[in-house]
This record gives structure tokens, C-alpha cells and sequence, in this order.
């Protein structure tokens, strides 16, 4: 049963979302972590958080960001797949990668956009930029993205 | 809308999300141009795959672990238990008479949220992950005027519960669900300043579906996938109203409303 504070649901698409901006599994699990651990820190201040989404996408963002400028690129891990106990999906490994090396403040709206949470206006309100922007940067992102998931020679 | 202004919103477009009426207004405006309607159509396909692709990534289950305790603990309602509490013998009594508690509380919950032919009511609210706003007629009318209209699109005798008439819809349509008419509106959510969160709302005859919410014209609050829900009958129509968020979010909503 999904709890009303925060539904399982919302935990897989921050994951997700945890894991497009740094392309790395054990990154992405650790941002999650910590990130729960705040909540358990701050209970009483989450609870009564007007807009719990919003605070937790905004608080993974900066520890992804955060942890993206500590340099170089994170190697490369294989994503496990619960239901065949093996590997991830290569696609969702590959796209994964993809979006983390896009460039900021690019990944971050595509990412948002790719989860099943927020608006548009609410991606644009996280992110701090006009709806226009968002609009721009969005797809600025999927150009980018396609071009760097196009087989090379 | 023209050319420019539709291209410069598109890319925020994405089916089955609430959406604000300039983008919807691009996507209807595409919908009719070669050329955007060919970037449209690459965008939604280049989506598609995307997101396909990305729900393969789950969450491993220390996280879900994680989750679970702190679900439990974020539970309202819970006191420090003081130390002369402790006692074994005070602290089984204490035990038992919550565990029988529980119990009925269980039952109760249970009970409340299931009602005879809930499942109509979800394969309503997972339709609204397969539209794309364009199939809704834009209107600037207050819900519960919307009789006539439905009724020239063969919906006869609709009405709203009396604390959703003055909502502002902004868009409806009457429509087949397994041969029976349905009415559907898209509202504004109050309080949300025109920012695009919306609900919408299900108006059908309860005997089509024999959905059976409740003898007393309360509302019944539910949750599905990501939808939070609640649905009422009132003289022979069921009103199924639901937007994104928890059971939580959509008490709150409903305490907003006037009284019937």
C-alpha cells in the first residue's frame, strides 16, 4: 500500500531522476540516501513541507549537482533489473548516461520533465527560469540528446 | 496562436500531463500544420522512447526499505510514550487493546476505501493518462453550467454536486465508456493561479456502471497510480473528481469546498 507522505511511485521517479543527472547507480542510490536522512532529520519540518515533491527534487538536484562538480567522469556501472535479477535494460544504461552529460540547467529540465511528478510551471518554478525558457532549454536538451544517442561510424 | 508562438511551446507539451491551455492551444494549432505537426509528432515519438526507456531504472530495495520506515514514521498522530509506560503488564494490556484497535481500524479503512465498482472509477482515472487536452471543448463557463451543453451532446439531466458547481471549467466533453455516456470537465484547481493544475471531473449515471460510492452523497476518498480521487452519488449520478497528488491532498481539497 502506498503511504499518502511519499508513495513508492515518487520514490522510482526520483530515483530515476537522481540517476539522469549523474549516469551513476551508486551515486544516484547515495543522493537518495542522504536525501531520506534529511527527511528523517527534519520530520517535522517535511511534514508540514506545503509541497514535499518540490522540496525533495530540489534537494536531490543540488546534491547532484554538487556531487557533478567534484570532477571527472564517474565510471560507468551496469544497473541491476529486479524482476531478472541480472542486468538493466543497456538502453535505459545508455540513455542514462546520455542525459548526465548534458549541460546544466539542460539536464535537470529534462529530467524533471521526464518524470511523472511535476508541470511544466512547476519544473519552470524549481528551476527558477520563465515558462519560455523552459520551453527553450527543453528543446535545446532533446536536440542534444538525440544527437549524442545517434550510432556513430 | 501563430506559427512562432506555437513552436516556442511545444517542446513543453507531453500527453497525459496537466497542461495550461497556451500549450494545449499549440498542440491543437500544430495538430493543423505540416511542418509542426512532423516536429510534434518526432518530439511525442522521441519522448515515448525515452520514457519507456527510463522506467526500466528502479529504485534497488534498501531505498524501498528506507522509504517504508520513514512512511511509518511521518504517520500523524503519533505522542512520546512516557516512561512509566514501560511496565510489561501495563504495556501487554496496552498492547492488546491497540492490536484489537488496530484491527477494526484496519477493517475500517479498508472498507472505506473500496466501494462497488471502483474498478469503472480507476479505468476512468487511468483514461485521463491517455489524453492529450485536445480532445476537450475549451469553455470559460462554471462547471455546473455546463446542462445545456452536455445535453445537446446527448447527456441528459447532468448536474454537479452543488459544492463543485462554481468551480471554473476549462474544458469538457461528452463521451463512450463501454457504451455508456460519460461527461467529463477539466477545472481549474482553486488556489492554483491559473498555473495549470488541474482536475478533473467524471459525471455518469451510477446504474451504467453500478458504481455504488456510498448511500449518504459523501465522498468517498481513494488513491490510483498517481492519481488521488474521490467520488460521490447523488440523485442517481456519480461524480468521480480526481487530480495528481495523495488521498491527503484531496481531503484537504474537499474540506476547501462550501458545504451541500
Amino acid at each position: 500500500m502506498q503511504t499518502a507522505a511519499l508513495p513508492n511511485v515518487t520514490l522510482a521517479e526520483f530515483y530515476r531522476f537522481a540517476l539522469l543527472l549523474t549516469g551513476n547507480i551508486k551515486t544516484a542510490e547515495q543522493i537518495m540516501a542522504d536525501t531520506l536522512s534529511e527527511v528523517e532529520s527534519q520530520l517535522s519540518e517535511f511534514r508540514h513541507e506545503a509541497n514535499r515533491q518540490a522540496w525533495l527534487a530540489s534537494r536531490i538536484r543540488q546534491r547532484c549537482l554538487r556531487e557533478n562538480s567534484g570532477g571527472g567522469t564517474p565510471a560507468p556501472r551496469l544497473l541491476r533489473d529486479e524482476e531478472s535479477g541480472g542486468i538493466l535494460k543497456i538502453e535505459a544504461f545508455i540513455v542514462a548516461q546520455h542525459v548526465s552529460t548534458l549541460p546544466e540547467p539542460h539536464r535537470s529540465a529534462l529530467a524533471l520533465f521526464y518524470l511523472e511528478i511535476f508541470t511544466p510551471e512547476e519544473i519552470a518554478k524549481l528551476l527558477k527560469v520563465s515558462i519560455d525558457d523552459l520551453a527553450g532549454l527543453l528543446a535545446h536538451a532533446r536536440q542534444l540528446l538525440a544527437t549524442a544517442m545517434e550510432p556513430r561510424p | 496562436m501563430n506559427l512562432e508562438t506555437a513552436r516556442q511551446y511545444l517542446p513543453l507539451y507531453r500527453p497525459g500531463k496537466p497542461m495550461d491551455q497556451k500549450i494545449l492551444k499549440a498542440v491543437r494549432y500544430a495538430e493543423c500544420h505540416e511542418s509542426l505537426r512532423e516536429e510534434l509528432g518526432w518530439q511525442m515519438d522521441f519522448d515515448d522512447q525515452v520514457v519507456e526507456v527510463i522506467h526500466f531504472i528502479r529504485p534497488p530495495e534498501n531505498l524501498r526499505q528506507k522509504l517504508a520506515e520513514l512512511s511509518q514514521r511521518m504517520a500523524p498522530g503519533k505522542k512520546p510514550v512516557r516512561k512509566n509506560l514501560f511496565n510489561p503488564a501495563i504495556l501487554s494490556a496496552i498492547f492488546g487493546v491497540l492490536l484489537l484497535l488496530g484491527f477494526g481500524v484496519y477493517l475500517k479503512l479498508e472498507s472505506d476505501k473500496d466501494f462497488p465498482g471502483k474498478k469503472w472509477a480507476t479505468d476512468l482515472l487511468e483514461l485521463n493518462d491517455k489524453m492529450t487536452g485536445a480532445e476537450l471543448d475549451a469553455t470559460k463557463l462554471p462547471a455546473g453550467q455546463l446542462t445545456d451543453n452536455m445535453m445537446l451532446r446527448g447527456f441528459d439531466r447532468f448536474a454537479l454536486p452543488t459544492e463543485l458547481a462554481e468551480l471554473p471549467a476549462i474544458g469538457w466533453r461528452v463521451f463512450r465508456f463501454s457504451g455508456n455516456k460519460v461527461a467529463q470537465i477539466a477545472i481549474e484547481k482553486p488556489g492554483s493561479g491559473g498555473e495549470g493544475h488541474g482536475m478533473v471531473v467524471f459525471v455518469f449515471r451510477a446504474s451504467d456502471f453500478a458504481v455504488r460510492p456510498g448511500p449518504d452523497g459523501a465522498w468517498k476518498v481513494f488513491d490510483h497510480e498517481h492519481w488521488a480521487a474521490a467520488a460521490t452519488e447523488r440523485g442517481g449520478l456519480c461524480t468521480l473528481l480526481c487530480f495528481h497528488g495523495t488521498t491527503h491532498d484531496m481531503e484537504e481539497f474537499l474540506h476547501t469546498l462550501k458545504k451541500p
